[in-house]
């Protein structure tokens, strides 16, 4: 929100000085057409990330690749690897 | 409350710093999760999440907690307003999202760093990188910064009804004069 780079000459119609159109042509009576552009957009942007996390199976952090523990359970599963060998077969328990 | 001149620049200078610095520090992360995404050096995996841990805690965290609060001060303490301008209001919610976002990601690369650490090779190989969000976090701080840059007109109805007030105010005041 970089407000203070450019101190708008009328602050409440920022533009209006450099408009060819007029001074009027500052004046927006509805919703600017960029804001309903960037609000469509926006939409189905994060509609299509919706759709590809539900495909995907809704993991889409740092833990999709790991086991079906689930990434909460992350301290146990550190445990676990612990114990295991290189090869995936557990390690001597010493019992 | 409008800012002295003098506040207003020491805080546009300080926002600038700390959105720009946010924008860079996500780029490097974004490094560092593709090369933990397509290294097969389970070495370069691990330092990449540490890398991770210690970028997004230290640097990516208080430069978007920074870049947040100073825009505030900024939009507040200015005759932009919060609510006023559609661009300012989308400016603030993208970055109100990004940073919620980030302080809802941050805590699973801590749990991915400490598996990193800690794990045998076999599962520190298997923690894939981060590339998602901070892709996604980039393009939003993108359209950030363009908002800022380019101020694209129009006011809100809010604003234009503030608009109407002191223009009423000014009318008023120069047919007592």
């Amino acid at each position: 929100m970089d407000h203070g780079a450019q101190k708008p000459a009328r602050p409440a119609e920022p533009g209006i000085a450099v408009s060819r159109a007029g001074p009027r042509a500052g004046w927006v009576a509805g919703v600017p057409r960029w804001v309903k552009v960037f609000v469509i957009t926006t939409l189905a942007l994060v509609l299509l990330m919706v759709v590809v996390m539900l495909l995907s199976g809704g993991q889409h952090g740092p833990g999709r690749h790991l086991s079906s523990a689930g990434f909460e359970d992350e301290s146990a599963q550190v445990t676990n690897t612990n114990l295991l060998s290189s090869d995936g077969t557990s390690a001597p328990s010493g019992r | 409350m409008p800012l002295p001149l003098e506040l207003r620049r020491a805080t546009l200078a300080a926002h600038i710093v700390c959105s720009v610095g946010w924008l860079g520090a996500a780029a490097a992360y974004l490094a560092l999760g593709v090369a933990a995404g397509v290294s097969r050096d389970v070495q370069i995996v691990r330092a990449a999440w540490i890398g991770m841990e210690l970028t997004g805690w230290f640097v990516i965290v208080p430069l978007a907690c920074f870049a947040f609060l100073t825009g505030l001060v900024l939009s507040l303490g200015t005759p932009w307003g919060l609510f006023r301008h559609y661009w300012v209001m989308i400016a603030l919610m993208l970055t109100a999202l990004s940073l919620v976002v980030l302080l809802l990601h941050m805590p699973s690369v801590s749990a991915a760093a400490a598996l990193a650490r800690t794990a045998d090779d076999t599962s520190a190989s298997q923690l894939g990188g981060d590339v998602v969000h901070p892709a996604v976090g980039l393009v939003v701080l993108v359209v950030v910064t363009v908002l800022n840059v380019h101020k694209p007109r129009g006011l809100t109805p809010y604003g234009q009804r503030k608009q109407a007030d002191e223009r009423g105010t000014k009318r008023r005041g120069v047919v007592r004069s």
